[in-house]
């Protein structure tokens, strides 16, 4: 299992690339910020699964924490960035 | 040792869901249709993965830990994705009521 | 093999996305951008063997400081919409020559890191030696709340002034911007039921930082980001809480700590936690700090310009 989960963590940190690129073409804000959200799940998924693989349990709190957080800036955007008449 | 290769086949079902959400934001052509393939990562994909996780978990509280992670995150990514597409639809009506009105509006 | 690949990729990309925060054009762009930074930073803690920092990187860098720029970028975007749109061509030669300069002072300092004589030992075994002495199983809250006490209680302080600072701009807290629309049902929804779950994992987070890697500033991150939460969504108007209130809250930290420290000092030895109640103390402490940052982190974002009449009445500039 360790192992596979070490594989599987390189793995998503490479579907990161398209998140990214995404990130930088947009064409809107809305498209960015979807990117970036996209791109802290894959995150957590991979803390988690690195956590496994090298027995650090804190990596697992620092997905909880990521997860906890990860809509924070989608709101942010939505209510504060965006222009509303 | 059924489960440790039961919990593998979960965590890599898992990464073809997030797979399908990276290649899917990058190559689907609008914003409403990225947001599905969003959806099915952080749920489906997050989901499977923390399934096979919990399944070859140590103890019950890092299982527990595992089910928190990802009820957290299907809520605030089911809340994300609505606010994103609907502040979008505010802005840009592609159908229903808000897009008849703009149509009329501009005619 | 494939660990160190993996640790270039990530230093490389680490760079290439500072690069790109900095120079592009668009703030809002940045500020994203930024977030994404956050988040890879935390994952090279990880690499590094610091799951402490990458705890506080998730919570703090990811989490509030990208917020901070994100509604600071927004703000500006829409006041001063040409300022917004980054530094002019004159400014970008500036930014190279700095670029260049920066690039090679970190080479000069590679280069003399690379030249010290043989095996640093570093602090961790005095650390590891003298941490039972402390009461906390974390060397890292060992050190900071009891080692290096002095120095935490100075940050608390200077956190505190920050957020009085930014408090005497305004004269109270407004969040006009919701009070403008009806607050999106599902927003308050999700913002309400969150909120016990935030708390809980605030407290798990404070409570663990006595063994494990946690402690007050993941912790008061969490809450502030709550904070903000609420108040956006609506569920709360920050300024119905009572001024006597806010400024408890604002000041906890500081408080509970200056208390601390003035027992201790006449007790005999100033920030010398008795080492039967220094796992108690510490954990005071810590929550006095977390309830602050929250608050101040929360204050940070909140307090809001009121808009003009213009925009009251509806007439916005459009989002570029």
């Amino acid at each position: 299992m360790s192992a596979v989960a070490l594989g599987l963590a390189g793995y998503l940190l490479v579907t990161l690339v398209p998140v990214a690129l995404r990130a930088l073409r947009g064409p809107t804000t809305a498209d960015r910020v979807l990117a970036v959200t996209l791109a802290g799940t894959t995150g957590i998924a991979a803390l988690a699964l690195i956590g496994r693989a090298t027995g650090v349990g804190a990596l697992l709190d620092v997905a909880l924490v990521l997860a906890v957080l990860a809509a924070v800036p989608v709101v942010v955007y939505t209510t504060r960035v965006v222009d509303r008449s | 040792m059924a489960v440790d290769v039961l919990g593998a086949v979960l965590a890599v079902a898992g990464a073809a869901f997030f797979t399908a959400g990276a290649v899917g934001v990058l190559r689907l052509p609008d914003l409403h249709s990225r947001l599905h393939a969003l959806t099915k990562a952080d749920n489906v994909g997050l989901g499977l993965v923390a399934a096979g996780l919990a399944l070859t978990a140590g103890s019950a509280s890092e299982a527990l830990k595992l089910g928190l992670l990802w009820l957290v995150t299907v809520s605030a990514s089911a809340t994300a994705t609505y606010l994103l597409a609907a502040t979008a639809h505010e802005r840009a009506p592609r159908s229903g009521r808000a897009r008849a009105a703009e149509v009329d509006g501009a005619g | 093999m494939p660990a160190e690949a993996l640790d270039v990729l990530i230093a490389v990309a680490l760079c290439w996305l500072a690069w790109r925060v900095l120079a592009d054009r668009d703030l809002v762009r940045s500020a994203l951008l930024y977030v994404a930074f956050g988040l890879l930073l935390a994952l090279a803690w990880v690499r590094l063997g610091a799951p402490d920092l990458a705890l506080a990187e998730a919570a703090i860098g990811a989490g509030v400081t990208g917020v901070l720029f994100l509604d600071a970028a927004g703000a500006l975007r829409r006041r001063l919409p040409t300022a917004a749109q980054g530094p002019r061509p004159a400014r970008r030669r500036l930014a190279v020559l700095g670029s260049a300069a920066g690039a090679l002072a970190a080479a000069g300092l590679a280069v003399a890191v690379a030249a010290l004589p043989g095996e640093q030992e570093g602090l961790a075994r005095p650390v590891e030696e003298n941490l039972p002495a402390t009461g906390v199983g974390n060397p890292i809250t060992g050190v900071l709340l009891s080692f290096r006490a002095w120095d935490t209680l100075l940050e608390v302080a200077v956190l505190f002034v920050g957020a009085a600072a930014v408090l005497t701009l305004r004269a109270e807290w407004t969040v006009r911007m919701v009070a403008r629309r009806r607050p999106d049902p599902l927003l308050l929804g999700f913002a309400r039921a969150g909120a016990p779950v935030v708390v809980l994992v605030s407290g798990y987070l404070l409570w663990l930082g006595g063994s494990a890697p946690g402690g007050a500033f993941q912790a008061g991150a969490l809450l502030g980001a709550l904070a903000l939460v609420l108040a956006l969504a609506g569920a709360v108007d920050p300024a119905s809480v009572p001024g006597l209130a806010q400024r408890l809250l604002l000041t906890a930290g500081t408080l509970v700590f200056v208390a601390a420290a003035l027992a201790t000092a006449a007790a005999g030895d100033v920030l010398a936690w008795p080492h039967e109640l220094a796992y108690e103390i510490i954990l005071a402490v810590e929550t006095g700090i977390a309830v602050s940052v929250g608050a101040a982190l929360g204050a940070l974002v909140l307090v809001a310009k009121p808009p003009r009449r213009e925009e009251a009445e509806g007439q916005v500039p459009e989002e570029a």
